[in-house]
């Protein structure tokens, strides 16, 4: 790769070949983690079929779910009865191996709704805390199913609009979510329930799928995500990540003083905004503007034509750089400073 | 006037919470609606609330053992995350001790033993016979203090409806509008009448 | 001498094993086994049934066989009894079928449903049993109709004949939002990809 640039190159930093291909590692990631939602009730099922010895009562979808199940694990266990046992749960919390793992929102929700502290429950939320704590939104770009959904959604939503179809694009406060946390917080304690599970759209995504597959129905959460779909392609794409998710807000609180985080090469930089194009959380990596909601998606680290971000570590963003160096604004400014003297 | 009741639906009263669960009020505030109790039972009889049981129980797990009864597996309270289901050892002890489903409560009028035909199915269907539950003259069953509530009993019931029924836990405390049901003591020759307003 | 002495010992400590471990044992014990939901074909299969409280009464409902099939006869079986004292209901009671449509019965919005009525019943050890037999698969009401004095008693409760549809119009739409959703981010990936940056070209 050959920059240009005139100033000195000290500044530039070699970027490892993968960053670039970490977005498609990311849907890799997204993708296995839906998979897994629906895969996990599937094995429930079969794994219910052979502890009731069930197969000579089975009728004809049901011997084929246990037949193509029975073929997915047989490989990897001999007594699918209690090894199956391994792999339970939702991203909401589930258990892998015997770790048990919880969205902290679970947690948050929890406490508020009882007040109290259950500490073994605390202690499931531990990893996903700190691991946040450590490279920020990380779950809402990686892992979220409703991320997953959304994402497609909201590239479903540029084809419409490319053959003519309305797509709305308002945009709203990003503190609002903060408040719709807090709030939600109130409503917990004050109803003793746990309001968060219901209205949190991979909780929701997780719970209505393992409805659809192990309890044949659909709850009213289908309805609910189905309008935040609609919300987001015909008033404010990802409106709901963006302004709406209590989840989202929770993780970037925990995530502001991230240590690893994205951070513009300025000496490459050129201005052509495609970093801020491709930002599905309408931040501004151009003006170096990451702050603590961007969840290191590295959708920006991909599809910038000059490699001018990149992973640092540093507890904070860098200030406003100005425009990059191989941009037309800088170069006009230059000459000026240069015709100056 | 018209005693009416349009499209009756669904058992809301009497329903079981899964073996180990916490009181009903405290239950509410602790489960996170996670369903894995239902994706881990082996018998797959946890089912989950819609909106029929009010607001405050949606989605928390719940079994009608008429339907499912629950065969005290005991691995709901292993995987419950937030300690909403208590884990439990699948022993005999700990078992009686602290899994408070409910209580079963025969209803003479209907039972076959009673009627002079002899039967003792929810005897045999009993996880813990003898210790929950005893026969006499003609198989008549007697529902001991030992009892949990797992509800195996009303499920193999041949009568129809089951002469046999568990009243839940959370029923059971409170004021339930039935007289008619007895309950025999162990140890009592005394029928007691357990007068509920 | 010794060696008789020992082997007493011996036995001894073996019945003493055995009781211990019988006493585990006791523990261990088969505590029920999985059972797949039995099918029609069992003698107690899972009835669709109802309690509820209604007046002075409370009402048992329950159908068998438990999926009932069309052509094929089934009954309902209605335990009634008193709240206060537990006893049975001695007047006779009505059973009517109705079709359960939508909005059946609501004043403005369905058509006004004619119920047919299946037949009267009087108590027969304890419980009011109801053939039916239903030539078409549906959703069907079955109200109970008793007189208790001057109070008129009438309850409604659902009948599903032969099996009712697996994937409701929810489940459906959302398969074909997901397969639309999916598809379409495949097929039409680059001009996806190029559009977002022509809008920012406009933009600047």
């Amino acid at each position: 790769m050959t920059f240009k640039s005139s100033n000195s190159s000290s500044r530039i930093m070699s970027r490892p070949y993968i960053f670039r291909h970490l977005n498609k590692v990311r849907w890799v990631c997204l993708t296995l983690v839906f998979l897994m939602l629906v895969l996990i009730p599937l094995l429930g099922i079969y794994q219910h079929y052979v502890s009731a010895s069930a197969y000579r009562n089975l009728d004809g979808s049901e011997k084929l779910l246990f037949d193509s199940m029975h073929a997915l694990s047989s490989p990897f266990t001999m007594d699918p009865e209690n090894d199956l046992d391994a792999l339970k749960g939702t991203t909401w919390s589930g258990q892998l191996f015997g770790l048990k793992i919880t969205d902290p929102l679970a947690i948050v929700g929890q406490m508020s709704a009882g007040l109290e502290v259950y500490w073994p429950f605390v202690l499931t939320g531990l990893i996903p805390i700190l691991l946040t704590m450590f490279f920020g939104r990380f779950y809402c770009g990686w892992i979220c199913p409703a991320t997953f959904l959304y994402e497609l959604n909201s590239n479903f939503a540029l084809w419409l609009k490319k053959i003519g179809v309305y797509t709305g694009d308002r945009k709203f406060d990003r503190r609002i979510k903060y408040l719709i946390l807090l709030l939600g917080i109130i409503a917990s304690t004050i109803t003793g329930t746990i309001i968060f599970a219901s209205l949190y759209p991979p909780a929701v995504i997780g719970r209505e799928i393992y409805f659809s597959i192990a309890l044949s129905g659909f709850g009213g959460g289908t309805l609910f995500f189905m309008a935040t779909l609609l919300f987001d392609i015909f008033v404010s794409k990802r409106g709901f990540c963006r302004y709406l998710c209590p989840g989202g807000a929770l993780y970037s609180l925990l995530g502001r003083f991230r240590p690893i985080r994205i951070q513009r090469v300025v000496e490459t930089c050129n201005d052509c905004e495609k970093c801020n194009a491709v930002c599905e959380f309408a931040l501004n990596p151009m003006r170096d503007d990451f702050g603590q909601e961007c969840n290191n998606c590295t959708a920006c680290i991909a599809v910038c034509p000059q490699d001018a971000l990149t992973f640092v570590v540093s507890l904070k963003d860098l200030d406003n750089q100005g425009p990059g160096y191989c941009s037309r604004e800088y170069r006009s400014n230059s000459d000026e400073r240069v015709n100056e003297k | 006037m018209v005693k009416a009741a349009f499209k009756v639906r669904h058992i809301t009263q009497r329903y079981l919470r899964p073996p180990g669960a916490l009181k009903e009020k405290d239950f509410i505030g602790r489960c996170i609606r996670c369903n894995q109790c239902a994706e881990i039972c082996p018998n797959n009889c946890i089912k989950f609330f819609g909106s029929e049981n009010g607001a405050d129980s949606m989605g928390t797990p719940y079994i009608t053992p008429r339907e499912k009864a629950c065969i005290l597996c005991m691995k709901c309270g292993d995987v419950c995350p937030t300690g909403a289901i208590k884990p439990i050892k699948r022993e005999l002890e700990p078992i009686v001790q602290y899994v408070e489903m409910g209580k079963a409560r025969v209803d003479e009028q209907l039972c076959l033993s009673y009627q002079g035909k002899s039967c003792g199915v929810c005897y045999r269907a009993c996880p813990l016979a003898d210790t929950a539950i005893k026969v006499g003259y003609m198989e008549q069953p007697t529902v001991l203090d030992a009892c949990v509530g797992c509800g195996l009993c009303e499920r193999s019931c041949i009568q129809i409806p089951q002469a046999i029924k568990v009243i839940p836990n959370h029923l059971l405390a409170s004021q339930l509008k039935a007289t008619h049901l007895k309950e025999r003591r162990s140890g009592d020759n005394d029928v007691q009448i357990i007068k509920f307003k | 001498m010794k060696s008789n002495k020992v082997k007493r010992i011996f036995v001894l400590l073996q019945c003493l094993f055995f009781l211990i471990a019988s006493h585990s044992s006791l523990a261990h014990h088969v505590l029920g086994r999985p059972s797949y939901s039995l099918n029609e074909d069992s003698n107690t299969p899972p009835s669709m049934a109802i309690e509820t409280q209604i007046g002075d009464y409370f009402v048992t409902y329950m159908i068998f066989p438990a999926f009932p099939k069309p052509s094929e006869p089934g009954r309902v079986n209605l335990y009634v009894t008193r709240i206060d004292d537990g006893s049975i209901l001695s007047v006779p009671v009505s059973f009517y079928v109705l079709d359960d449509k939508l909005f059946s019965g609501w004043p403005l919005l369905g058509d006004p449903v004619v119920p047919e009525k299946i037949g009267v019943q009087n108590v027969d050890d304890g419980i009011f049993r109801q053939g039916f037999v239903f030539k078409e698969r549906g959703s069907y009401i079955i109200r109970a109709y008793f007189e208790v004095g001057d109070e008129p008693y009438e309850i409604d409760f659902p009948l599903q004949v032969g099996k009712a549809p697996a994937v409701g119009p929810i489940g459906f739409l959302l398969g074909l939002l997901i397969l639309l959703l999916v598809s379409v981010n495949l097929v039409q990936r680059k001009r996806i990809a190029r559009s977002k940056f022509q809008k920012e070209k406009n933009s600047t």
